[in-house]
């Protein structure tokens, strides 16, 4: 298994790392997808079988939006899929559909809100999993303040849309 | 939402009601320049203040707008941005990690982008400066940002002094993002993406829009807190050349 990590040095608010096992590639996203990000280095992987991983995304802007579909939309050949969503990707994935590309979603976090304290935390479910009709917990145990009314932020199904 | 509310649910024959999001871009897509959904409809006390602003032809001043103490901020340039932004959350005292903190990020990044890269004309009637250049502001055009936190919730306000913002065009963005199937679209425009204020609507609770052609334009949101947080409460109202914002 080879790690390589790629940094732009002319934007320091996004970099990736690409792990490869095999014919497979895993590919770390890290910061912020806006008009500066570029792409272009991943380009090579798309005829081969990746996984994009946005546990660290941490903001996308509308022009980020834009460059993420122009950028998926060439990745129509290989297996794609997307892993550890966090709730801002899942926004966009739900408002536009054409971020998803051919992308399956493996699995995303789903923010909890405490009634309580008002903390915050999110929890990774698995997309074929409530595909299956596992329930996701309506509420769960809050790990500040352990109180048993920390619910979704929103709601299930709209958060699920780009499931269907 | 609960099933009590969905039964009661009104049909969309105008801009007020109890709706979702979607349904509530499809109108000021199809050209409702005020939506207010509500579980109280009619009833809803922000949808008296915004018939009587019609009425006398003047801007709604909702109850989250006003505050004792709101703090002010300008931004002189596109590269001190996200500086600013990071100023006002930390004026909140809201992580830009938490579910608030990322609403309140992502709309304000779209209201300043689309303020410093669209608000201000050359002489030529075009946009003076690009996406994928640093924009220094002159001292006339500084953007103006203004923020206060409530109890129940948090406000900013972002002034430009630019074209003012046509609601034609801003109904026909909605339309292109709410109707365009996998929004293809985006992918061809030159400068933005012209998502900005369909994102800020989906992030925010209330949005409130002045423009007046020529002068510029002010666009105010509100962002409920978690636990005030109903999905199907939320509003768009835009006035245009109703009085210099």
């Amino acid at each position: 298994m080879n790690t390589a990590k790629v940094i732009n040095p002319t934007n320091e608010n996004f970099h990736f790392e690409t792990t490869n096992s095999g014919n497979n590639t895993q590919v770390n996203l890290f910061g912020i997808i806006d008009e500066d990000t570029d792409f272009s280095e991943l380009l090579k992987f798309k005829n081969s079988p990746v996984v994009f991983n946005f546990k660290n995304i941490t903001s996308i802007n509308s022009c980020g939006i834009r460059t993420w579909v122009n950028f998926i939309k060439e990745f129509s050949s290989g297996t794609v899929e997307f892993t550890e969503c966090p709730p801002l990707v899942v926004r966009q994935m739900n408002m536009v559909p054409s971020f998803l590309g051919k992308a399956a979603v493996n699995s995303v976090f789903v923010p909890y809100i405490c009634d309580s304290c008002e903390h915050e935390q999110n929890r990774l479910v698995s997309v074929s999993d409530f595909k299956k009709g596992v329930p996701v917990p309506e509420t769960i145990q809050c790990e500040k303040c352990n109180s048993d009314e920390m619910e979704i932020d929103g709601n299930v199904k709209q958060y699920f849309a780009f499931a269907k | 939402m609960n099933l009590a509310k969905l039964s009661k649910r009104e049909p969309i024959n105008s801009g007020i009601g109890l709706f979702s999001k979607k349904e509530g871009a499809s109108l000021i897509a199809s050209g409702c320049p005020h939506v207010h959904s509500s579980i109280l409809g009619q009833k809803d006390s922000l949808v008296s203040l915004t018939m009587n602003s019609i009425k006398l032809k003047i801007p709604a001043v909702y109850p989250w707008e006003i505050a004792p103490m709101t703090k002010q901020l300008f931004l002189m340039s596109s590269k001190a941005r996200k500086k600013l932004i990071e100023e006002v959350l930390l004026g909140f005292n809201v992580k830009n990690s938490s579910s608030t903190g990322d609403k309140i990020w992502t709309s304000l990044e779209e209201l300043l982008t689309n303020s410093i890269f669209h608000a201000y004309h050359d002489s030529n009637g075009k946009e003076k400066y690009r996406r994928n250049e640093t924009a220094e502001l002159l001292p006339e055009e500084k953007i103006s940002i203004k923020f206060h936190r409530g109890s129940h919730g948090f406000f900013v306000s972002v002034q430009d002094f630019g074209q003012g913002l046509d609601f034609t065009k801003v109904s026909a963005n909605f339309k292109r993002c709410y109707e365009s199937s996998g929004l293809s679209q985006i992918e061809s425009k030159e400068s933005g993406a012209g998502l900005g204020l369909y994102v800020v609507f989906e992030l925010a609770t209330h949005i409130k829009i002045v423009s007046q052609p020529g002068f510029g334009t002010v666009t105010s949101c509100w962002f409920a807190t978690p636990s005030n947080f109903d999905p199907d409460h939320f509003s768009f109202n835009f006035f245009q050349g109703a009085q210099k914002p």
